[in-house]
């Protein structure tokens, strides 16, 4: 192989493979291999159950509802931050990294605080008719809140750098407001939506902290698929199980990995055509 | 809504009907954000406080809650240092080499941020608890890891693995290798031209992926629940003594939980400010 | 002795950057590497210094194997084309970094580092610029404090890559002269590459034209001006523009023209490119003799008059330079149909791969007299 001209190669990856290696792909081989050992028909043993897909239905179900949520409050998010100036502009800007720095178990009892029966909203809403803490829209909830983050911080610097000449662009052709937007604007910002939605979306499927506290944990009703895993490690000590379900998880990740970095591809391909 | 004004304002003035829709357009946006994180971060403090000053002072200075803030700290303190020489390292083979299998790296050091927390803690007790694979090994050395220090150190090391490789990576691809070369040919060794030529021009971007590895390091519930065990004075930590407490005791449970919020207030201040004074720095741009 | 580089070859998986480069490099000489873009001139630079290594070939300084030393021990100095200064060092900080990497054995005491640099920075002028910061100059004075720090290591060989390249028009011709000077004075063997060939031709004792990752040429700008070795030489330099024409049977034909001609031998030669250069083509009084040409444009350029022609028979349009008092003399205008004549026509004969087998300059006389040139040059395949 041709020698390298800056030095440092060895000694850098070989760092940063030592770490990857004892913290993410030993005990990656090590979920596998779990899995693998059950074989098909016991993996379906550990999964089958009712209980178990009940949770694996509520946890893909409500991540895949939350991500499409947050794509649209996201867009009016970042539009508005991007676009517009306003009084509150740069506050709203800092807060919208709130659910990614906030530890998940503090947003989790926050949550639970104010839409409990007896909390500020949970008690103007109740008599509505409209539960939200222990049941499965509080889960949405929690959902939406974690991963609208993401969406945004993805979205914004693109609307940034499409700018106005793009846009001014259309205008000189003659193109309406909302038209340009919705042929210029926002097929160029699809990629990145997409972008957006599967890092909410792998956030979403994985969350626990935030999601276990409003979830309420109720059987077959608003149990999600990481608590069951916390369930059966923590008080079953059923590590096989843990491990199937925890592969299923695992697979999803790796889905949303690939597509995300055959997203970026397709990105970038935009990126040199501009 | 007067302090609205467009800021992309094609052909002059703007209709009316548009003026209309823009204060529209940024009330939804303000509403949405108030109501979705305004209102619980309220609340934690809200509810922190209910009870009074003396209660909440009580509440985080009973030994427990010392003990969570001593084993926060020292956990951060292991974690957060042996990211940012990972981060660093792992930028440096990845901006300034090619090799076969680079993109494959690459992916590998992103992989942490889209694994379920859960399920991160569940691997390492596979490989290090009792009955994973090196646990009668490290058990025969008198080593615990699971549901002891050096496991919470594996579990946060893990989810905030990618922090600072991540800030990193781009910023060094952007700036390319010139000037590394530059010092290579006027005669500096590799550290040299580490110390000092590299790592002073990635200085605020390094400070921003680690003031985000701290709060999540310090934050970090799902993957630390797992590994922990949950001995209290222990092996909790500040959000694994929330979790506790909520249990029992409710505004106690508030109490510890507003000094991360407050951490989190803090980070997202310094953040802020870092982008505001050092933008150019953190993007290369 | 200088530096001795011995068939290069550097291929990038299916592009070869070099191709069987060889050259040799006098002490003390100031050569310009000149080529397009994709040339390879570039590959070559950064296989000098160190900073990437051929897939075969030798470079040889005083009889010392360069390609075994690492770019750190090289004592080359390199100056980039974006200069690549250190922004978070101060000027003198940047001059003095090669001086302070140093071993600690052969680091110079910090005294000795200071003066070495207040020297420096008074050669290249910048001396009350010491303490400013690179973002705070000029393109100009980056350039001069990127000459400065690449000389502070003393290196026995000095390489500039595009030296002007990203400066203003006006600045880069000022530099150019500064930069003639400054070698004079210094005496260091340096090696620049350009894509300019105006910049090559002004500054370098020797000129080295490459195309495709070849060596078309090497030679003083006199010669590669006024011959060019190949087709490409021609065009790239001085800006030859190709005519259809043949020799057959002893004859001379271009565009209708044909002369005999005499004392030549094409022996492997398959291929014939006739070029003229635009200061060749000159208007004659008699508009029978000669071409009829139609005038497309006329556009005076610094002291000259650029002419755009139509010639009969041709599809490209050929472009004339005149100098201001040919103009004055003829005063063509635009959609006028006037008499050219090629007072100088460069035949190239090449095989049917593009080799260059032999080359001559004819001057066609006016009418069809014969032509009697010298022995055609016969080049070394």
């Amino acid at each position: 192989m041709r020698r390298h001209v800056l030095s440092g190669f060895r000694l850098s990856t070989g760092y940063t493979l030592a770490v990857l290696g004892s913290c993410v792909l030993l005990p990656l081989a090590a979920l596998l291999w779990t899995a693998c050992e059950l074989g098909p028909s016991g993996w379906w043993a550990q999964i089958g159950t009712r209980r178990v897909l009940a949770s694996l239905r509520l946890s893909f179900g409500a991540a895949l509802l939350a991500a499409t949520i947050d794509v649209l409050l996201g867009l009016l998010v970042a539009w508005v931050l991007v676009r517009y100036r306003f009084a509150l502009r740069r506050v709203c800007d800092a807060l919208v990294d709130l659910p990614f720095a906030l530890p998940t178990a503090v947003a989790g009892i926050a949550l639970t605080a104010l839409y409990a029966p007896n909390g500020w909203l949970g008690s103007r809403l109740v008599p509505l008719g409209i539960e939200v803490a222990y049941t499965r829209l509080g889960v949405l909830l929690a959902m939406v809140f974690v991963g609208l983050p993401f969406v945004v911080r993805t979205l914004q610097p693109v609307l940034e750098n499409l700018e106005s000449d793009l846009e001014e662009a259309a205008y000189t052709l003659g193109a309406s407001s909302p038209q340009r937007f919705i042929r210029v604007v926002l097929p160029l910002l699809l990629p990145t939506l997409l972008t957006g939605y599967a890092l909410a979306l792998a956030r979403a499927i994985g969350e626990y902290g935030s999601v276990v506290f409003i979830s309420g944990n109720r059987l077959f009703r608003t149990e999600i698929a990481p608590y069951l895993i916390v369930l059966k490690i923590d008080s079953q000590y059923d590590y096989r199980g843990a491990a199937a379900l925890g592969a299923v998880m695992l697979a999803a990740s790796l889905v949303l990995l690939v597509a995300m970095a055959l997203l970026q591809r397709w990105t970038h391909r935009w990126a040199i055509a501009r | 809504m007067a302090a609205v004004s467009a800021m992309v304002s094609i052909g002059g003035r703007p209709s009316w009907s548009i003026r209309v829709a823009r204060v529209f357009l940024v009330v939804a946006a303000v509403i949405v954000l108030a109501w979705l994180l305004v209102l619980p971060l309220i609340a934690i403090f809200a509810e922190a406080f209910r009870q009074g000053w003396a209660f909440y002072r009580d509440a985080i200075s009973q030994p427990d809650s010392i003990a969570a803030v001593r084993l926060t700290l020292t956990v951060a303190a292991i974690a957060v240092p042996l990211n940012v020489v990972f981060g660093l390292a792992a930028a440096w083979t990845m901006t300034h080499f090619n090799f076969p299998g680079k993109a494959l790296l690459g992916a590998l050091i992103d992989l942490p941020f889209s694994v379920s927390p859960v399920v991160a803690g569940m691997m390492l007790i596979l490989v290090y608890g009792k009955y994973g694979w090196l646990g009668s090994w490290l058990e025969a050395h008198g080593v615990q890891v699971i549901f002891a220090v050096p496991g919470l150190v594996l579990a946060t090391v893990f989810v905030t693995l990618p922090f600072v490789a991540r800030e990193l990576i781009p910023l060094m691809q952007a700036q390319g290798s010139e000037q590394e070369e530059a010092a290579l040919t006027l005669g500096a060794s590799g550290w040299q031209i580490f110390f000092r030529v590299t790592l002073p021009r990635v200085r605020w971007a390094l400070l921003y992926g680690v003031l985000l590895c701290n709060a999540r390091a310090m934050g970090e519930f799902g993957a630390v629940y797992v590994v922990s065990g949950h001995l209290r004075g222990l092996t909790n930590t500040l959000p694994l003594q929330v979790d506790q407490l909520y249990q029992e005791n409710f505004s106690a449970a508030f109490a510890v939980a507003s000094l991360l919020a407050l951490l989190t207030v803090l980070t997202l201040g310094i953040k802020r400010l870092l982008e505001w004074r050092h933008g150019e720095a953190l993007t290369g741009r | 002795m200088g530096i001795d580089i011995s068939r290069l070859r550097r291929q990038f998986g299916q592009f070869a950057a070099l191709d069987d480069v060889s050259l040799t490099i006098a002490d003390g000489e100031f050569v310009a590497v000149l080529g397009p873009s994709g040339s390879g001139k570039t590959s070559l630079l950064r296989i000098l210094a160190g900073l990437d290594q051929p897939d075969a070939g030798s470079v040889y300084r005083d009889d010392e194997d360069l390609l075994a030393l690492d770019a750190r021990r090289r004592g080359v100095g390199l100056v980039f084309q974006h200069y690549a200064l250190f922004p978070h060092m101060t000027v003198a900080q940047n001059v003095a970094f090669g001086l302070r990497v140093r071993p600690w054995r052969l680091r110079p005491r910090a005294s000795v580092v200071k003066a070495r640099v207040e020297e420096l920075l008074r050669r290249v002028e910048l001396e009350s610029f010491a303490s400013r910061y690179p973002a705070q100059l000029s393109g100009g004075q980056r350039q001069r404090v990127a000459l400065a720090r690449a000389l502070a290591i003393e290196p026995r060989l000095l390489l500039l890559d595009e030296p002007f390249g990203a400066l203003d028009a006006q600045v880069r011709v000022n530099l150019r002269r500064w930069l003639r000077e400054f070698h004079r004075s210094l005496g260091i063997t340096t090696l620049f590459v350009t894509h300019d060939q105006e910049e090559a031709l002004e500054m370098a004792d020797r000129v080295v034209v490459m195309n495709r990752g070849r060596i078309e040429q090497i030679g003083t700008p006199e010669q590669i001006y006024r011959y060019p070795a190949t087709p490409f030489a021609s065009r790239f330099i001085a800006r030859g523009q190709p005519l259809p024409g043949d020799v057959e049977g002893g004859i001379l034909r271009v565009l209708g023209h044909a002369w005999p001609i005499s004392g030549f031998a094409t022996d492997g030669v398959s291929v014939i490119t006739v070029h003229v250069r635009p200061e060749d083509i000159v208007p004659v009084v008699q508009r029978r003799e000669g071409w009829s040409a139609n005038v497309l444009s006329v556009r005076p350029v610094a002291g000259t008059i650029r002419v755009g022609l139509h010639v009969a028979g041709l599809d490209e349009p050929l472009e004339a330079e005149w100098s201001e008092r040919d103009w004055l003399r003829h005063r063509v205008e635009v959609g006028e149909t006037i008499g050219v004549h090629f007072q100088s026509l460069t035949l190239f004969g090449s095989d049917g791969e593009g080799r260059v087998h032999a080359r001559t300059e004819v001057h066609p006389p006016h009418g069809t007299s014969p032509i009697t040139v010298g022995p055609w040059r016969r080049l070394e395949a």
